[in-house]
């Protein structure tokens, strides 16, 4: 504890957060957040009644200056601890952590307290995102749980770079209307304690569970005071661990939830509106936040990767083909049409105007739901938007996937490690045509590229880990691609040859006895529990020392991530698994 | 039942009052997405109609449908409106 009056003073609400919070706690502790030192910020934690409060020296170890206050009265609406939390703020900037799940990035605090200096007034606010596949409320129902979420933690290292919290979190929560759009409120929030002093704080008139629309209240009403400015602070986050949430988790109920918590807004202000005045920006900070940002920003279209010089203006002509075969297997070429497709989508009739304008301007008629694509598309993340299908490109595993197999195979060429390539489950087949665009590139001759498919969709789930998850063809024709249009898919990219070899059937019948004999990689894309074993099973005794592992589901589909925890801990495998992005994992075989 | 004029007007006024639009330019048949709305959006005008009009409306309602023509029939066919 330091006697000086701190710069910050943040207060973290908490209730029942065992497991959340002291993720979050060690997210805003000294041994994490940089640009900012121990003496310069206090953490004020309000519980809100948890049967178990948590207790200050269970966390002395973080060097963080922290209080921890059990808030007498506690209700389900976290307002009035939130009031309380105030009123013991020492510092003149003062923030507000609604929700102790919320883990911060390392640069957040420091980034806070910059953007403040923009403004005499500041309303310095913060963007959020849901850890996980997608929207928790949506992904939960797909038996996303805590869990699950470790696993996801765990495979990113996130407490020595916070900054790849960002690559399992796509889902941005607060941005509905674009990056540079209106919040509806802010989960994190700084405002100069004069400020929080003129509003009262939050509105205990708020009773909802969990506040209901206090927060956007709150921030409505700041920025409606006369003299204030909103400053968005990018390049840095907090991300929503999945717990007993009143909003976020309230999976199916979430639409009741956020109806009572409107009815609420609108009993007690009579009107609800989105303010929309001139804000300023502020971020990013670091060239790490720069790096998982510019990934999350960029969506696909990424700054040239290669540093031109007065010399040598451009990458070579291999490394043009590369990027542009990337961009052909996902599509990014022919986005525009994709967008206007959705567009009307389910459309009893298609208005003229459609066949006349809309297709032949999409960025002019629809710039925002092609700018959304092109993010998700970035990050393979089309699967989970539940109105449009797979995507129309030859693969649907997203550019940083793609990058990440790419630099698989170059390093196993460098490093020399034998064997083949093989992909089982492989859709259309665009991971497998750059597998082999990059093999032929650095002149190998001896290596096969295998395809396992069943040509004909997935099987219907038949071990109790799979239930409920029928993407058979019935279901999912899309996901259904003969092996003629993969070879011919093949033909067409000048890779077809004799080192293209097809496995066709179910894996349950074809791998055990398949002539391939030493694996140099093998990626899995089989979706489920029971492809996802098998495979393993069938296969990794054939991957050779040094060899990639690649697991296309482990944060999308928690079937298949159980597969993997079951048989990495039946083979006693402690090599170190490591997320990709959101979804792919990878291990390198000792 | 609630009186088809009165719950149109007010759905006009509430989008433009939510998304600053002229209330000219917000039509029986201009799609909300154009008007920048989101799913959350339009369960939000769900809560606010139910507390405006002393009513019960189901938040998928104000979900399934693009325009407020469509949300009006539907809430007719539901005996919301008449």
């Amino acid at each position: 504890m330091t006697t000086a009056a701190p710069e910050l003073s943040l207060i973290v609400i908490s209730h029942e957060m065992a497991r959340e919070l002291p993720r979050t706690l060690y997210s805003l502790s000294p041994r994490y957040q940089k640009g900012i030192a121990a003496a310069e910020y206090e953490v004020i934690v309000i519980d809100n009644g948890s049967r178990i409060p948590p207790r200050a020296e269970d966390f002395a170890d973080l060097g963080l200056n922290l209080r921890i206050h059990s808030f007498a009265n506690p209700s389900p609406s976290p307002v009035r601890a939130i009031n309380h939390g105030l009123s013991l703020a020492k510092a003149p900037l003062v923030g507000v952590n609604i929700d102790g799940a919320r883990l911060a990035s390392p640069g957040l605090l420091d980034a806070c307290r910059r953007a403040a200096r923009v403004d005499p007034d500041p309303v310095v606010t913060t963007l959020s995102y849901q850890l996980g596949p997608g929207p928790q409320w949506i992904s939960m129902q797909q038996g996303y749980d805590a869990a699950w979420e470790d696993r996801l933690l765990q495979g990113i290292d996130w407490q020595q770079n916070g900054y790849r919290l960002f690559d399992i979190a796509p889902f941005a929560e607060n941005v509905v209307r674009g990056w540079f759009g209106p919040l509806n409120e802010s989960n994190l929030l700084f405002m100069p304690r004069h400020l929080w002093q003129a509003l009262g704080g939050f509105d205990p008139a708020f009773e909802c569970p969990g506040g209901g629309a206090a927060n956007a209240d709150l921030l409505r009403r700041a920025l409606e005071t006369p003299g204030t400015r909103q400053v968005v602070v990018l390049g840095e986050g907090v991300f929503h661990q999945i717990h007993g949430g009143t909003h976020t988790n309230a999976g199916r109920d979430s639409l009741e939830v956020h109806k009572q918590a409107a009815k609420e807004y609108y009993r007690l202000r009579g009107r609800i509106r989105i303010v929309d005045a001139e804000r300023s920006y502020f971020g990013p900070a670091s060239r790490e936040a720069a790096e998982s940002y510019h990934r999350q920003l960029a969506a696909g279209h990424a700054a040239p990767r290669h540093n031109a010089t007065a010399l040598d203006r451009g990458p070579q002509a291999s490394e043009r083909y590369l990027d542009l075969l990337k961009s052909v297997l996902l599509n990014e070429t022919g986005l525009e049409t994709e967008v206007a497709l959705d567009s009307v989508r389910g459309s009893k009739e298609i208005p003229a105007a459609f066949w006349t304008g809309t297709l032949y301007d999409v960025p002019g008629h629809l710039p925002r739901a092609l700018a959304e694509k092109r993010r998700v598309r970035a990050v393979g993340g089309d699967t989970q938007t539940a109105q449009s299908g797979p995507p129309l490109g030859l693969t649907m595993i997203g550019r940083q996937r793609l990058d990440h197999l790419q630099g698989c195979v170059t390093t196993l060429l460098a490093e020399g490690v034998p064997g083949d390539l093989m992909e089982c489950g492989v859709w259309r087949g665009g991971a497998c045509l750059l597998m082999k665009a990059v093999l032929d590139l650095s002149g190998d001759q001896g290596r096969n590229v295998w395809l396992a498919d069943s040509f004909a969709g997935l099987p219907p789930p038949a071990r109790p880990e799979d239930e409920g998850l029928d993407l058979s063809r019935g279901n999912f024709p899309a996901l259904a691609v003969s092996q003629d249009r993969v070879e011919r898919a093949f033909a067409e990219f000048g890779l077809l040859d004799a080192r293209v070899r097809f496995l066709p059937g179910f894996f349950a019948d074809t791998l055990a006895g398949c002539p391939v004999e030493t694996l140099a990689l093998l990626r899995l894309d089989g979706d489920l529990y029971s492809s996802t074993i098998q495979v393993l099973e069938a296969l990794y005794d054939r991957v050779a020392p040094g060899g990639f592992i690649v697991v296309d589901d482990y944060g999308g589909l928690g079937q298949c991530a159980k597969a993997v925890d079951a048989f990495r801990a039946a083979r006693g495998i402690t090599d170190p698994l490591g997320m990709i992005d959101w979804t792919g994992a990878f291990w390198r075989k000792s | 039942m609630l009186k088809s004029d009165a719950v149109r007007a007010w759905i006009a006024d509430f989008l433009s009052s939510l998304t600053a639009t002229d209330q000219a330019e917000i039509k029986g048949d201009t799609r909300f997405n154009t008007l920048g709305l989101d799913s959350v959006d339009a369960v939000v005008m769900a809560g606010a109609m139910e507390e405006h009009f002393s009513t019960q409306i189901d938040a998928t309602l104000a979900l399934r449908n693009a325009t407020i023509d469509d949300l009006m029939a539907d809430l007719r066919a539901n005996g919301i409106v008449e």
